[in-house]
């Protein structure tokens, strides 16, 4: 039973870790939305994350779209404001580390100013820090992978033994 | 949403709470100018109008003589940096050829002139780097005013070539628009018509995200933000209408898609700035076509307040009607 448990903490050790690649494949997927809607079809902020966010069935983006959706109400905030808000709590969601949210966040303060061009790069600059990172996660997962079900077995022999 | 929402959905912080406690009439209310540092100014009722800081409203003149300006609400530059924000939708970079016009054109068809610090290249206008001037103009479709002209502009069902003229503000566009609308449903005086539109600076359809803001009819086709020489010829040859309309022609070479429209048999609808016939003919572009009798149809507005008064010239430049 206890081989057993230690077992399948380090299975979902390993499920997280793959949903937390999935997760960053959406946000990865956006951007590479948001950067089209920017530089070829010249769409507004708002609209371009409503547009988004209803190919993603699932809450990442329904906030992709309440986002759209509260920057179209125009009730005061400012993009910069509104777009740190929701995306601290996607990259809280999607358990980004520091630096990968930092440049996420950042992305805000360069949206919706007159120069396309430096929105483009900013968005291309976050796209390649997630896709790197995604090929650095990508490449651990299989280690990590066996590393987990080797530490568990471990733990779990170590558990029996030290309840012998 | 009425026009009190979407004025309002452009202001931010300070304007927006003066606005909202105003007592601001959205029906007659004109203009409104904002500048960097200097009282926001309202046209309203053919009246000046001066906001405070508290949201009452002053009349100008009386503050300027009596009460002094200390108390009315002067914006600062983020102000101003909201309100173009605001119309851009948070994107600015979408909006960067109107800017480069001088204008926005925002949801309900109001227009926002914008001016301040012009970036130059190479001798182009590439954008504006401070906006510290914006006036934004309260789009009014004037359904019907077109009633009183549209008999002389129309006999045994044909439209004849008009030209509408009138000094900036006076109510041309206005007037365009109810024609075209009138022409395009039909009316008494004609059945309906399939109508073009090339608004070039959305000012007669006041397009938003492609759909037309103002009425202008069943059977009108609108090509929005395109230039006037161009959009003309695109229209004649992709949409076959009888009837074309535009705003504000006077360069050549729109003066030669004029020409080539009336050889494909469209009539025309168009506008132009002028007080008087004395002031069309100065210009060389628009002189060579009133020479020629393009033109039909001259229809000169006049303004008393918020009267209206029309005078209409057939060809030969014969006063067919005074509507005073």
């Amino acid at each position: 039973m206890v081989f057993s448990a230690a077992l399948g903490i380090g299975m979902r050790w390993v499920a997280e870790l793959k949903n937390r690649l999935v997760q960053m494949g959406y946000l990865e997927k956006a951007l590479t939305f948001l950067l089209s809607e920017i530089s070829y079809e010249n769409s507004s902020v708002p609209e371009s994350l409503i547009k988004i966010g209803t190919r993603f069935p699932n809450s990442f983006g329904e906030q992709l779209i309440e986002m759209g959706e509260e920057l179209l109400e125009k009730n005061g905030g400012r993009l910069e404001e509104i777009w740190i808000h929701y995306m601290d709590k996607i990259s809280k969601q999607l358990k980004l580390k520091g630096y990968e949210a930092e440049e996420i966040l950042q992305l805000g303060t360069v949206l919706g100013s007159a120069d396309k061009k430096l929105q483009t790069d900013a968005i291309q600059g976050g796209l390649q820090m997630l896709r790197e990172a995604l090929k650095d996660e990508n490449s651990k997962l299989d280690g990590k992978q066996k590393v987990s079900i080797t530490l568990s077995i471990a733990g779990g022999f170590m558990t029996i033994i030290l309840l012998i | 949403m009425g026009k009190r929402e979407e004025l309002l959905c452009l202001l931010g912080g300070t304007l927006r709470r003066a606005f909202e406690s105003a007592g601001i009439n959205y029906e007659t209310l004109e203009e409104i100018y904002i500048k960097t540092g200097q009282p926001v100014l309202l046209q309203m009722n053919g009246r000046e109008w001066y906001l405070e800081k508290n949201g009452t409203l002053g009349i100008a003149s009386e503050m300027e003589k009596k009460i002094g300006l200390e108390a009315v609400l002067r914006p600062i530059p983020t102000d101003l940096t909201t309100i173009v924000e605001y119309a851009c939708n948070y994107s600015i970079y979408a909006h960067t050829q109107e800017i480069r016009q001088g204008f926005l054109t925002v949801k309900g068809g109001h227009r926002i002139g914008v001016a301040g610090e012009v970036i130059l290249q190479d001798g182009k206008i590439m954008g504006m780097r401070t906006i510290s001037f914006l006036t934004i103009r309260v789009a009014h479709a004037v359904i019907g005013c077109g009633d009183r002209v549209l008999p002389y502009l129309v006999h045994q069902g044909k439209v004849y070539n008009t030209l509408i003229l009138s000094p900036p503000g006076f109510g041309k566009t206005t007037l365009l628009r109810d024609c075209i609308r009138q022409i395009s449903d039909g009316s008494s005086y004609c059945d309906g018509k399939k109508v073009a539109v090339v608004d070039e600076r959305s000012e007669i359809a006041a397009c938003f995200q492609g759909v037309p803001q103002h009425s202008v009819g069943l059977r009108t086709i609108v090509l929005d933000g395109c230039p006037k020489d161009r959009g003309l010829m695109m229209l004649i040859r992709s949409m076959s209408p009888q009837v074309i309309a535009a705003d504000e022609i006077g360069s050549e070479e729109e003066m030669n898609a004029i020409r080539y429209a009336m050889n494909c048999g469209c009539k025309l609808l168009c506008t132009m700035h002028a007080g008087c016939m004395e002031e069309v003919i100065q210009k060389p572009a628009i002189k060579e076509l009133v020479e020629e009798q393009t033109f039909a149809r001259f229809v000169f507005l006049r303004r008393q307040g918020r009267q209206h008064f029309y005078e209409i010239y057939n060809e030969k430049m014969i006063r067919c009607e005074k509507n005073d």
